[in-house]
């Protein structure tokens, strides 16, 4: 009787053990696949970044960047046929010294915002 | 061979089996392991975002009203045209500090550092150089003011911390370790906030250097951000105290008794921008702007300012938001000059503890606005700009 009692104990034990291993691959996999996700879809997103944003001012293409920031700068409401129209304009800006291609220029974007008198 | 028996719980007796409480207790000791495991995994996936719970959570309109609050709370003060001459071209303004007969003016795109009079408008002086040499700059990220000993701190993209007389000369260069986006500067103590690296931004914590014993300390959280879009405004401003905010957040943090506090929250939980928006901010700018004005979304609150009774901010939305600090009520209002009729004046911060606020207008503005204006400055239309303060009423 004792002797089962303890058989059950044991195996109770080993699935505890697996199971608690199982968790902890997973939890360890989970993030592994997350931090891989997003460094590689960075990347992927940085290039296509560049692309879209950059509106070239001088066409010299400049390389070696530690970062970009693209920055709101001013934004001008004009009223054309009582529809007001909103231009914002967006400097991009490459910064200090790295590995990132970048480009500065900037981007104007209008939209209609409502209407005007 | 000695058996290490696990000590599974059991039930002493028959009675026990119907005690809910004895159940509850039985099943998280069996499944311990388990649940350790599952709290492990949570605290990977919720990264969290937030230092502390703010101190005050507030509500604001759903959109900018007339209520003309800032007219009965704020008058006009003075008004400085700054001075325009070709070799004296402020393009855009990055950082404005005030301070006793003079304001100094960091100018974005051409990289300068100008002195002005703030009775006339006048130049004074330009303490800036481009190049890569000692004491020059390619890209000058921030500046600040040391008051106590009358020093302009220039910081640069090669990691640089430049030290200035108000002659101009350039007295030290002290290095830093990261790339920071901006800095402020109160009593012996440079701030310097957000860590950039590539698209990411580290926003909840400050790096400060002493400089009379130059040592370093850092406070607050090594949180990432993966996004690069800023507003038109600064995030670190110092005025009664060091605000600061977070690009994506909603929260204001203070900087007093050597830490940051998470001092209010501004509650818009429907003008937040969702995930998948965010990630468009890299992959598809053009888009995420459009989502983002089409909708009215704020991903940046920002130009944090205090005076005496009021709490002053802004966002990528139009208007300003004004905090009564006695009854703790939200305007948000878009303001308007009566001496500039129908033109658009933007708020910008200025660092200084003087009890005022700062407006733009741009000599583009002032031409599109009136003719007869224009002819009173004697603007033209790539002139520097106008600056308007307006101080707080007693």
């Amino acid at each position: 009787m004792q002797k089962e009692f303890l058989k059950s104990l044991k195996m109770r034990k080993r699935i505890l053990s697996g199971l608690f291993a199982l968790a902890l691959l997973a939890t360890a996999g989970f993030g592994v696949q997350k931090s891989m996700k997003s460094e590689a879809g960075l990347s992927d997103l940085a290039l296509a970044n560049v692309e879209a944003l950059a509106q070239n001012e001088d066409g010299n293409d400049s390389k070696g960047y530690a970062s970009v920031l693209t920055t709101l700068m001013s934004t001008h409401i004009r009223c054309v046929n009582t529809i007001a129209i909103t231009t914002k304009t967006f400097n991009v800006n490459c910064l200090g010294e790295g590995d990132m291609e970048c480009t500065e220029g900037t981007t104007i974007i209008e939209y209609e915002s409502g209407r005007c008198a | 061979m000695n058996t290490k028996v696990v000590d599974v719980p059991r039930y002493k007796n028959k009675s026990d089996r119907d005690n809910p409480g004895l159940k509850t207790l039985y099943f998280m000791m069996r499944f311990k392991l388990l649940l350790f495991s599952g709290i492990l995994l949570c605290s990977c996936i919720n990264k969290g975002s937030k230092l502390e719970m703010a101190e005050l959570s507030l509500s604001a309109p759903e959109k900018y009203t007339n209520t003309r609050y800032f007219t009965e709370a704020f008058e006009l003060a003075e008004i400085v045209p700054i001075q325009t001459s070709n070799t004296y071209l402020v393009s855009d303004i990055k950082r404005v500090i005030k301070y006793k007969e003079i304001i100094i003016l960091l100018s974005g795109s051409n990289n300068q550092v100008f002195i002005i009079d703030s009775n006339t408008g006048k130049i004074k002086k330009n303490i800036s150089k481009l190049g890569s040499g000692p004491g020059e700059s390619r890209t000058i990220m921030d500046i600040a003011f040391d008051e106590s000993i009358e020093r302009i701190l220039v910081l640069n993209d090669y990691n640089k911390l430049l030290v200035f007389n108000l002659d101009g000369e350039l007295l030290d260069s002290v290095t830093v370790e990261d790339l920071y986006e901006e800095m402020t500067v109160m009593g012996d103590e440079v701030f310097f906030w957000n860590i950039l690296n590539g698209y990411s931004c580290f926003p909840y914590k400050l790096d400060i250097y002493n400089i009379k014993n130059k040592s370093w300390k850092t406070v607050g959280n090594n949180i990432k951000k993966d996004f690069s879009i800023r507003d038109f405004g600064r995030y670190l401003v110092k005025s009664k105290n060091i605000w600061f905010t977070s690009p994506l957040d909603f929260d204001f943090f203070s900087y007093t008794n050597g830490k940051i506090n998470t001092a209010i929250e501004l509650d818009m939980p429907e003008k937040k921008v969702h995930e998948n928006l965010i990630k468009k901010s890299i992959s598809d700018p053009r888009s995420f702007f459009n989502d983002i004005f089409t909708s009215n979304l704020i991903f940046s609150i920002n130009s944090v300012r205090e005076t005496q009774t009021h709490l002053v901010f802004k966002s990528n939305l139009e208007g300003i938001f004004i905090m009564n600090k006695n009854n703790k009520k939200v305007y948000w209002e878009k303001i308007t000059e009566k001496k500039f009729p129908n033109m658009d004046i933007q708020y910008y911060p200025h660092d200084g503890d003087d009890d005022k606020l700062m407006f733009i207008l741009t000599a583009e503005e002032l031409i599109r606005g009136s003719v007869a204006n224009s002819d009173f400055f004697n603007i033209k239309e790539d002139d520097n700009p106008v600056l308007i303060f307006y101080r707080e009423k007693r």
